[in-house]
């Protein structure tokens, strides 16, 4: 999988930066993607969620528990965002203290499932933001990919390619 | 050779088209709920407390402690009433923002001067605190 690093500038601020990817031969993000595929039925749900990335790029910083924790690999950062009860959406994304946050794709979860793996768009934006965290860790022992001198940014080759492994 | 740059900035106007249809007040009650969330979890660190315990305390399962500091809960009077008696503290305190979390590193360089520390105890009004 190839892919670009690309802040997004509306929600990053003082608190946090926010980041999402956009993948080889497309022009979006995955959270475009999300928010696309979505705004016409959950639109209240994506305005709900836009602001609460604002909240944390701009107010409070990633806060651990804002998050729900343990949807990826042990240690690997990957979680969904938190939302209200009665909310239908799952945003996932690999949070890097409270200071950044990759953004990556989701949908809706249906009431019948308990995990991802039990539903196949659930699972395909699951599976692809490990992936991606996977991607960055190893990059980030290499030193490919550092956190920038204040600690809040990503720098480096941000361009992501199987053939740099 | 190694790109050292940051991320390209990215925009997408269908974001900050919903974006602005967030009216005012919709974004003071995200903003209240989530800096609420962030004060009563430092509230409750500072205390010790795990979300167990914390959650002992209000006779409420740690599920529920755990909704109400996702920044996504709508508190009650009542509710704020009983974590006000619990952590000991009035109301209006648990409004009050918690402070920026950045780590502030300040170094001093200090060169072709007598270097000596001086310590200070705390100012008194009351008298000399030497």
């Amino acid at each position: 999988m190839n892919y670009e690093i690309v802040e997004l500038e509306i929600f990053s601020g003082s608190q946090a930066t926010i980041y999402s990817v956009i993948l080889e031969g497309d022009t979006i993000t995955l959270f475009d993607h999300f928010v696309d595929e979505n705004v016409a039925t959950y639109r209240k749900e994506i305005k709900h969620i836009t602001n609460r990335l604002h909240e944390i790029g701009h107010t409070t910083g990633a806060r651990e528990q804002f998050f729900k924790h343990h949807e990826g690999k042990p240690g690997d950062g990957v979680c969904a965002l938190f939302d209200a009860s009665d909310c239908k959406l799952r945003l996932y994304c690999i949070r890097y203290g409270s200071i950044a946050v990759i953004l990556g794709g989701g949908g809706p979860k249906p009431d019948h499932i308990k995990a991802w793996q039990d539903d196949e768009k659930l699972k395909l934006e699951a599976e692809t933001i490990i992936q991606i965290s996977k991607d960055i860790m190893q990059r980030i022992h290499s030193g490919d990919i550092q956190w920038s001198n204040n600690g809040t940014q990503l720098s480096g080759n941000l361009f992501i390619s199987d053939n740099d492994e | 050779m190694m790109n050292k740059k940051t991320a390209r900035k990215h925009t997408n106007p269908v974001i900050n088209q919903l974006l602005d249809e967030i009216t005012p007040v919709e974004k003071l009650q995200t903003n209240i709920k989530m800096t609420l969330a962030a004060r009563l979890y430092d509230l409750i660190t500072a205390k010790g407390w795990s979300k167990s315990e914390f959650a002992q305390k209000v006779n409420k399962n740690p599920s529920e402690i755990t909704k109400w500091l996702s920044g996504t809960q709508n508190f009650t009077i009542d509710t704020l009433a009983e974590i006000g008696v619990v952590l000991n503290m009035p109301v209006a305190e648990l409004f009050i923002p918690t402070q920026d979390h950045h780590q502030t590193q300040v170094v001093i360089n200090v060169r072709d001067i007598q270097q000596s520390i001086r310590y200070v105890t705390p100012y008194s009004e009351s008298g000399n605190t030497f």
